[in-house]
């Protein structure tokens, strides 16, 4: 380019309007519209994700040996609660050498196991690992399809969700531990779409499943109570009923006892395990107890605080949303819910690792959706931000630095309460 | 604004932010310190309260705190929280008992005990303890390679550390 032409560059003047005339042409343009293109960069993410992955189908780490223990113990009939007793199984099976984490999710979970538990188990890691794989593709096409991104005008939100495979550190540690949040996230996303067709029955069955292996789903019910919709409700809790029944026939009441008694541990009282409550003062504990927790030791403050500051923040954040849908959209826009709560579940669960926020995939979908869709691109950068942060912030630091994720979640919800305040200009729902 | 000027404001942005990389670095290494000296803190009194009920120290003569190891259900009645990760995410160390010598220091009595943070780094330092000059092996923080320093306390005393952290 030569000088001259260089210089009137400089001098040009550019405002809002030009820069959003540059995006729009770009979300909405020819480029946005070719399939080639769009089909070269899914196959690429999609090529760059397995490769990121291929080696955890053999250097599988913590939580799948959980699940094949705990499942293992069901067939033995052994109090997988019970941590002792699942310690001297792990050790039994993997040898002393591999750390089994304690099994804290419902019994249902190591039921449904149980057939994966019948082989050995590097076949068992290797399809867990697979399964993993086919729910992210999964999970992706969930979220596609209850943004609606059909009707979306523009291919940058599906690409964007593919980016989101790729550039995801949560996610590549899901699948290296094997863990189950991607089945969670499935059967949420399940929930949300049929909560949208108005199909109550099946909602109501994806949500108690999500429920039956992690509780804190049970917050998306949430909505439904607060708008009346009773019959999102009676599903929901005659298929948890029908899947409590079903389990507990099949464990017996023992076991169901046990993960009750240690489950209210885990949230309110002195674990019994060591482990347990290792666990909830880790560094590497993400949650809002874990923040409040580290910041009474490290800071010497009065014991009386955390539970105190963590009744009032879980308060503020559902009155914050109760506002805002007496305003606004919020009541009639399920996957705004679906993502405000997805947040919650991280931010309020006693324990939450990094790994868990894989699924805050979906809150970030939403709000690079939302800013294509209504061309409020801007609005998208405290989101990409915050996002950064979440996705790859460094785990540990000392403390409040090792928190950044979860800050990081809070303010995400709080800018995604701010998105509530405007009426979306697509309705979702 | 015209093109010039939106380039020198995005230039001027980007050298903000280079500057302030290290910045948010050396804050993270001097919280993750802070945080650690006082989970060893903890550690260390919880090893009194042992001693005094007991007698001597849990045993543990290999080095790596873990959850599977018995000191740590030892220990647990003496702790409200206990972390066996140091703030940069590598296990504490702790040598109980006659026998073990880390550090150029020998463990006599069954009340003896070393408790260790590796740093930053997570890797041993070759310092040895200097019996002539005990304080010889506190340092002041001058830069980011005093983070990569152990941490050392011996029968609760700070021996390996930065100066007035106890």
């Amino acid at each position: 380019m030569s000088g001259a032409r260089l210089g009137t560059l400089a001098r040009r003047r550019v405002d809002g309007a030009d820069v959003r005339a540059v995006l729009d042409r770009i979300a909405f343009g020819p480029v946005s519209r070719s399939r080639i293109l769009a089909g070269t960069v899914i196959a690429v993410c999609l090529a760059v994700f397995i490769l990121q992955t291929i080696s955890f189908a053999y250097l599988w780490d913590t939580d799948s040996p959980s699940y094949y223990i705990a499942a293992q113990g069901l067939r033995r009939h052994v109090n997988i609660y019970d941590d002792r007793a699942f310690q001297e199984l792990g050790a039994e099976v993997f040898g002393k050498s591999v750390i089994v984490y304690p099994y804290i999710y419902p019994p249902l979970l190591a039921q449904i196991f149980l057939p994966l538990a019948a082989l050995p188990s590097e076949t068992y890691f290797l399809i867990l690992y697979f399964i993993n794989l086919l729910l992210a593709l999964y999970c992706l096409y969930l979220m596609a399809d209850v943004l609606a991104l059909k009707t979306s005008g523009s291919a940058l939100p599906l690409l964007f969700l593919f980016v989101l495979l790729v550039a995801n550190h949560p996610l590549e540690i899901t699948i290296h531990h094997g863990q189950i949040n991607l089945l969670v996230l499935a059967f949420v996303l399940l929930f949300l779409k049929f909560q949208k067709s108005g199909k109550a029955p099946a909602a109501g069955l994806f949500l108690a499943l999500a429920v039956f292996i992690k509780i804190y789903p049970a917050l998306l019910i949430l909505p439904a109570l607060f708008t009346r919709k009773w019959k999102s409700v009676l599903a929901f809790a005659a298929a948890s009923a029908g899947l409590g029944l079903a389990s507990l026939a099949v464990s017996g009441t023992a076991l169901w006892a046990s993960f009750v008694r240690s489950t209210i541990d885990v949230f309110v009282g002195k674990p019994a395990s060591v482990f347990i409550r290792g666990f909830q003062t880790s560094p590497n504990n993400l949650s809002l107890k874990g923040l409040l927790v580290q910041a009474v030791s490290l800071l010497r403050l009065p014991a009386g605080f955390a539970p105190a500051a963590y009744l009032l923040t879980a308060a503020a954040m559902f009155l914050a949303m109760i506002a805002a849908a007496r305003r606004t959209g919020l009541k009639s826009d399920i996957p705004l819910q679906g993502a405000l709560l997805l947040i919650a579940t991280l931010i309020l669960a006693p324990l939450t690792w990094s790994h868990h926020y894989a699924i805050m995939m979906f809150p970030l979908a939403y709000a690079f959706t939302r800013a294509v869709r209504e061309r409020r691109y801007a609005a998208f950068l405290p989101f990409a931000f915050l996002g950064a942060i979440i996705l790859y912030y460094p785990v540990g630091g000392g403390f409040p630095f090792n928190q950044a994720r979860l800050l990081a979640a809070l303010a995400f919800f709080a800018g995604l309460l701010a998105f509530a305040r405007i009426r979306p200009e697509v309705e979702h729902a | 604004m015209t093109v010039a000027g939106l380039v020198v404001c995005l230039a001027a942005a980007a050298i903000l932010a280079v500057l302030a990389v290290p910045l948010h670095e050396s804050a993270r290494n001097t919280a993750a310190l802070r945080s650690t000296l006082a989970d060893i803190r903890s550690w260390d009194r919880a090893f009194a309260a042992y001693i005094a009920a007991t007698g001597a120290a849990p045993s543990n003569p290999k080095g790596p705190i873990i959850f599977k190891k018995p000191i740590v259900e030892e220990l647990a009645p003496y702790m409200d929280q206990f972390r066996t990760l140091d703030w940069w995410g590598f296990n504490y160390l702790v040598w109980t008992g006659p026998g073990n010598s880390e550090y150029g220091i020998r463990l006599k009595s069954a009340a003896d005990y070393l408790l260790v943070s590796t740093g930053k780094g997570g890797i041993r330092e070759t310092w040895a303890y200097d019996p002539a000059r005990p304080e010889a092996g506190l340092y002041a923080l001058q830069g980011a390679e005093d983070y990569e320093k152990d941490i050392v306390i011996w029968n609760g005393r700070l021996v390996r550390g930065p100066k007035g952290a106890r």
